[in-house]
């Protein structure tokens, strides 16, 4: 059963998903004015698509799979593919190193997800924290563990929001904890026990 | 132990995220657009259902009465295109008539009237300046009643001549 939310309805949506909307898209764009265009854009497709709201799963899940796809969209819009991020840049020169290097999810989008994962970690700086390991990871991973660590959510629900299969989300989850906690032991973070035990 | 890492990067994710918020300014400037923008053109559909049902039962027409509607305003269009072809052809025939009679009129002339006709026909051409200029250049030429007598004249003479 379809149903259309009117003006007031999506009043209502924005005073409850507002923040979690705002998240999603600052989690995935990185930048805080990016974000915010993103969100309104989100609320925006909300009004104009929603009649395509089935009811079958709750209106949150619906709200958070659009702001992913919105989000996609502005990081495979020709802005933010041909203008890479002034910071970046930097930091490339101050550690003598290619913005590739640094951020190869970003930069070489040709590669398929697993080899832009295994080139992220096996180059990963030293310095970076879990967040930035976490920032770096391809948008297929980044979706699962999001969701599953940030929203709390159960693997059917996960695969409900990312179009994909419950076996698909488990594996990808099983894959990131793994390459995450190979990477914080790399860094000292994590003892060699609690690494062995976690997987 | 596997949920340590869990909680680790549940965590993290509260650390970086949960100083995200939306100001009101943000949620005004967006409502401002929502309700500027609104549904897209192929959506109209959508603020249509928010319209109350009572309001589109008042105002919706059932399929029997359109039909009827329909008929009616077709039967209408259909006499008043009969009506019309019906006068058009009745005026053409009555116009006719009388073409004829001015045949018999213009058969049945006078050679007399017809020099009274052309007479009154040069006065009046004798006020007119345009004219007057015209009736100069046409002196050479005979006036009708005139070829018309002569032809009468040479008639009776042929008709004296075969008779002597």
């Amino acid at each position: 059963m379809s149903r259309s939310f009117s003006l007031p309805d999506i009043e209502e949506l924005v005073e409850c998903y507002s923040d979690d909307v705002l998240k999603i898209c600052t989690y995935y764009l990185g930048k805080r004015s990016l974000a915010e265009d993103a969100y309104q854009d989100v609320f925006l497709k909300v009004l104009r698509k929603s009649d395509t709201f089935d009811g079958k799963c709750p209106p949150k899940y619906w709200l958070l799979s659009i702001a992913r796809n919105v989000c996609k969209d502005y990081l495979k819009s020709a802005w933010s593919t041909k203008i890479s991020s002034f910071d970046y840049l930097k930091e490339a020169e101050g550690e003598k190193a290619s913005v590739s290097e640094l951020h190869p999810s970003r930069i070489t989008p040709s590669v398929d997800g697993r080899q832009q994962e295994d080139l992220y970690f096996d180059r990963q700086p030293p310095e970076g924290d879990l967040w930035d390991a976490i920032n770096a990871l391809p948008d297929a991973y980044k979706d699962v563990v999001l969701y599953k660590y940030y929203f709390d959510m159960d693997n059917a629900a996960i695969a409900k929001v990312c179009k994909i299969t419950e076996s698909s989300v488990r594996s990808r989850l099983f894959r990131v904890r793994k390459k995450l906690i190979k990477f914080e032991k790399r860094n000292g973070r994590l003892p060699g026990e609690l690494h062995e035990k976690s997987i | 132990m596997k949920n340590l890492f869990d909680q680790q990067l549940n965590e993290t994710f509260n650390e970086n995220l949960e100083s995200i918020h939306a100001s009101d300014e943000l949620k005004a400037k967006l409502m401002k657009r929502l309700s500027q923008e609104g549904p897209s053109k192929s959506n109209r559909t959508t603020t249509l259902t928010a319209i109350a049902p009572d309001f589109v039962l008042k105002n919706h027409t059932p399929k029997s009465k359109r039909l009827a509607l329909i008929v009616s305003t077709l039967v209408a269009a259909s006499l008043l295109l009969i009506s019309s072809v019906v006068t058009a052809f009745w005026t053409k025939t009555n116009k006719a008539e009388p073409s004829v009679e001015v045949e018999t009129v213009v058969t049945t002339l006078d050679v007399n009237n017809i020099q009274d006709d052309v007479t009154l026909c040069d006065s009046e051409q004798d006020n007119n300046p345009i004219s007057r200029r015209s009736s100069d250049l046409s002196k050479n030429l005979v006036p009708r009643s005139e070829q018309l007598k002569s032809q009468a004249n040479t008639f009776s003479y042929n008709s004296r001549a075969r008779r002597v």
